[in-house]
């Protein structure tokens, strides 16, 4: 139990993809526009990530160590693709704004990188909070990001007006710069956090 | 060799499951994802047809409708002889207009439209890209308001010629032409086939 609760809190936190590995940028600084739009794909990467681990673990015994990778990538294909199908059938106007980025989950590092680092070792349970940790990270990090940006660049927090109207909307927040200029407040204030943290420990 | 056996077997099992999976996945999402682009569809149909309450499918791509006699059809290029047409009708209805879809090839691939005519003036309603993959920023420029606007009011019996009645877009005459090409032969096109008779 200590275990998979230490499986999980490793990606939320310890090695959260965008804020302390710094992998998988591409989606993370396109889509997260609007608070909505990152929830949207947290949540698509977290359903990906979850689903093709446990599998991956499933099988890791069955798969020649020679032909891993590709079906790795055709499991992780695999979900993707029904999750754009379903996206598609669903929320045709979320998949719109998400576009191109929802196939572009495939090759979304950080998916291959816990198929091949964790769960192609690790038994089933395991490899499922290994990797509901990382999605949930991920989501976390790009719902924060979509935030801010939503918040500062159009007054508005999930399409609901939280600014006074007298608020004049910083464009550039939901435009591509202020994707980076975000990013680099928040990766800043979460390293002062976890360096605070990490004192008080030795500390006490 | 057993263990190349192995791989082999493996890669197959795995691509013909993920086969059998997308399939079943596709059937069942398909039906919803026609249903959500014919909403769509309806929205700008009765967006280009002002006035229109509701409207009839007079042709689709899976239901060209094509006159017995019409031999003349040949004469179109081969991607306007399934023209989509639909009849706006007001609360009455009565027709108001018709609108069509044109695709014509751009610089950068297809370009699909949807076009409205007033059929009491015979005058252009309005034009709305749907779809193209012309340039960002020169050819993607048909979709922008000043170009498509210029094409309201007009008459459909104007020459829909770039440089004569149509104003292009610098930088991008191909993606200019396919529009006005693809507009006057279709609304040719339309009127012959469903213009009033008589």
């Amino acid at each position: 139990m200590v275990n998979l609760v230490k499986d999980f809190w490793n990606g939320v936190w310890d090695e959260n993809t965008i804020f302390k590995l710094q992998i998988g940028m591409c989606p993370t600084l396109a889509v997260s526009t609007s608070a909505q739009n990152g929830l949207a794909m947290g949540l698509a990467t977290t359903f990906v990530l979850v689903c093709s681990s446990a599998l991956v673990s499933l099988v890791r015994k069955l798969v020649p160590n020679e032909v891993r990778i590709p079906v790795y990538v055709v499991i992780i294909a695999t979900f993707v693709t029904v999750v754009d199908l379903f996206l598609k059938a669903a929320f045709p106007d979320i998949h719109a704004v998400l576009g191109i980025f929802i196939p572009l989950i495939v090759v979304n590092c950080v998916i291959l990188a816990r198929a091949e680092a964790f769960a192609g070792k690790m038994p089933v349970h395991r490899s499922a909070a290994d990797a509901l940790g990382f999605g949930i990270g991920f989501m976390i990090a790009l719902v924060t990001l979509g935030s801010i940006r939503e918040i500062l660049g159009m007054g508005t927090w999930f399409g609901m007006r939280v600014m006074p109207a007298g608020y004049v909307p910083w464009s550039i927040m939901v435009l591509p710069p202020g994707a980076f200029i975000t990013l680099g407040f928040v990766v800043a204030a979460v390293n002062l956090i976890s360096r605070r943290s990490t004192a008080t420990s030795r500390s006490s | 060799m057993s263990n190349n056996l192995r791989m082999v077997i493996v890669l197959t099992v795995t691509a013909m499951l993920s086969g059998l999976v997308l399939s079943y996945a596709h059937d069942m999402a398909n039906t919803y994802i026609q249903r959500n682009e014919e909403a769509k569809l309806r929205l700008v149909i009765l967006d280009v047809l002002p006035g229109a309450e509701d409207y009839e499918v007079l042709a689709s791509k899976t239901q060209p409708e094509i006159p017995e006699d019409d031999v003349t059809l040949s004469e179109a290029p081969p991607t306007q002889q399934h023209i989509p047409v639909y009849r706006g009708l007001d609360k009455n209805g009565e027709e108001v207009g018709l609108a069509f879809i044109v695709e014509n090839p751009g610089y950068g691939g297809l370009i699909r439209l949807i076009a409205g005519i007033d059929t009491r003036k015979d005058t252009l309603t309005q034009i709305q890209i749907l779809e193209h993959k012309e340039t960002p920023g020169l050819g993607s420029k048909i979709a922008d308001a000043p170009f498509r606007e210029q094409f309201a009011g007009k008459s459909i019996t104007d020459p829909f010629v770039v440089g004569q009645d149509v104003d292009g877009i610098s930088g991008a005459t191909v993606s200019s032409k396919a529009v006005a090409d693809g507009l006057r032969t279709t609304i040719q096109e339309v009127m012959k086939r469903y213009g009033k008779r008589g």
